[in-house]
């Protein structure tokens, strides 16, 4: 679905990203763990289009990935971002109708199933989204990236400051949301539960991919056991 | 008598000050700068309406709203000038400033090189100079004003708060990246966003034009404007109206009082604003208006 190919993003004189390939397979979570630092975010800042990348190529089914933001969204890329960044002084609703700017027909709709699967929602649809908890911004974010029917969902560290009745909730989301058809591209600390979930699976180090494969392959690997499981190594 | 007499008066004033704080609201709520370059624009837009009657000979409603259109025409040519650029390369927001500045004087010269510093007026639109309601007497021209400066924000509020257009305006204004990722153009929202700044810019500068007679430092009068959405908080839209009407009426009230009088009127009103800037520096519109920027 996505192929991302030599793809090397620089911050002035910070390498971010170095020759990273990826691929993210149609229907599939694949899930993408790291340390602090490691590009994960840089990955999707850079296939959702915030940042310009100083080479490599993005392919979205076999064409190549418009540059611009608003051009990727059209093409069914979304990004949900860390730190929910809903829109604070916008209702609850407006949020939602700004997740649907690019797909306006079938708003109403498609609102109804989103209050459907978040009941909470439609109870402070009328609310500013800056006054709503931590968990309902995160569920808020999410909603409003679905709301566009995407193909692909770039979710970056949506567990991120929950409480784990929360975690275990955005993690059963995010397999609802395979369950829709929906490709997923997980950025996630919580590897564990990320790695559970994943089909495939990439781990990042210092801006290049050091391991990859099957969700569970990567669960087994010693290093990423140690690394980011904090099991002991045996 | 003489007091409600005076609010009226001050009230059309005020609606034409919020026309300016309007644009400056607009402008600093997404990219979170004054925008000085608007008093350039509302000079040239004044001096536009001004040659639109004196060669066509139209009434006031035409030439507004040929006005409003060049302004908004010209506020596109400005935001591609002076400020697209620095936004590519995220530059640092005191660039945006002096651009602003920059451009302002810019356009402040050209019509100065193009009409001299000569003063010129524009045409009585209307036969009758007042209306009287009841024991009250009102300018036409003032009357006129103030009915055309609600109406137009009105218009103005009814965009930003009931299209989706302007809610992705107002989601621009609170974080633009999120606006990005939504799918929002955010170049075309900004440009549509500097398009009803220089609408704004025309309807102000036919009114000033007509107010003060016309001189190629008219736009220095957006220093009211900027007044008015300190008071109102910066980047808020209806602060920065009802800033503009409160700054009206005070001005005509005291225009009124004994020892203050027109020549010390403006002294009181920055002390006012200085007051503000100390004592509330997100302005009024904590107290009216929920929304955080």
């Amino acid at each position: 679905m996505l192929e991302i190919r030599g793809l090397d993003v620089w911050y002035r004189h910070i390498h971010a990203l170095d020759s990273v390939d990826l691929s993210v397979r149609a229907g599939e979570i694949t899930a993408l763990i790291g340390a602090n630092g490691a590009g994960k975010t840089s990955l999707l800042n850079t296939i959702s289009g915030l940042v310009a990348p100083r080479a490599g190529s993005i392919e979205l089914e076999g064409s190549a990935l418009s540059r611009a933001p608003h051009r990727i969204v059209r093409k069914g890329v979304v990004h949900v971002p860390e730190g929910r960044h809903v829109f604070a002084g916008l209702t609850v609703q407006e949020n939602l109708l700004m997740g649907a700017y690019t797909r306006r027909k079938g708003f109403a709709g498609r609102l109804q199933e989103m209050y459907r699967l978040f009941p909470r929602l439609e109870e402070r649809k009328k609310q500013q989204a800056g006054t709503l908890s931590g968990g309902e911004q995160q569920m808020l974010a999410i909603c409003r990236g679905l709301i566009s029917e995407p193909r692909v969902l770039l979710m970056d560290e949506p567990s991120l400051g929950l409480a784990p009745l929360l975690v275990r909730e955005v993690f059963e989301l995010i397999q609802r949301i395979r369950a829709m058809g929906i490709t997923v591209l997980l950025v996630e600390q919580n590897a564990m539960q990320a790695l559970a979930v994943a089909d495939h699976a990439y781990v990042l180090e210092n801006g290049s991919v050091v391991l990859s494969g099957t969700g569970g392959e990567v669960l087994a690997d010693p290093n990423v056991r140690h690394a980011y499981l904090g099991a002991a190594a045996d | 008598m003489y007091f409600l007499q005076q609010i009226l008066n001050g009230l059309s004033l005020g609606a034409v000050y919020s026309l300016i704080a309007v644009g400056f609201a607009l402008v600093f709520n997404i990219l979170k700068f004054s925008n000085f370059s608007q008093g350039g624009l509302i000079t040239v837009c004044a001096y536009i309406g001004f040659m639109i009657t004196r060669t066509f000979g139209l009434g006031l409603g035409a030439t507004l709203a040929l006005t409003a259109l060049a302004g908004g025409v010209i506020a596109l040519l400005v935001e591609r000038v002076a400020f697209r650029r620095l936004r590519r390369k995220n530059s640092p927001l005191i660039y945006y400033f002096v651009s602003s500045i920059t451009m302002g004087i810019l356009l402040e010269n050209l019509i100065t090189i193009y009409f001299s510093s000569n003063f010129y007026a524009f045409p009585r639109f209307f036969a009758r100079s007042t209306v009287r309601f009841g024991p009250f007497f009102m300018a036409t021209t003032d009357l006129a004003m103030l009915g055309i400066s609600l109406s137009s924000l009105l218009i103005l509020m009814i965009v930003l708060y009931r299209t989706t257009f302007g809610t992705a305006i107002r989601a621009l204004s609170m974080d633009m990246n999120a606006a990005r990722l939504m799918g929002i153009n955010v170049n075309f929202a900004i440009a549509g966003t500097f398009f009803l700044v220089g609408v704004f810019a025309g309807l102000g500068g036919v009114f000033l034009g007509i107010n003060y007679t016309l001189y190629p430092q008219l736009g220095k009068l957006i220093v009211k404007g900027f007044v008015a959405s300190v008071v109102g908080g910066l980047g808020n839209i209806l602060g920065a109206v009802v800033g503009a009407i409160l700054l009206g009426l005070l001005e005509v009230i005291l225009v009124g009082v004994p020892g203050i009088g027109s020549g010390l009127s403006p002294v009181v009103v920055f002390v006012i604003l200085l007051v503000f800037l100390i004592v509330r520096p997100q302005g009024i519109a904590g107290i009216i208006v929920k929304e955080k920027v």
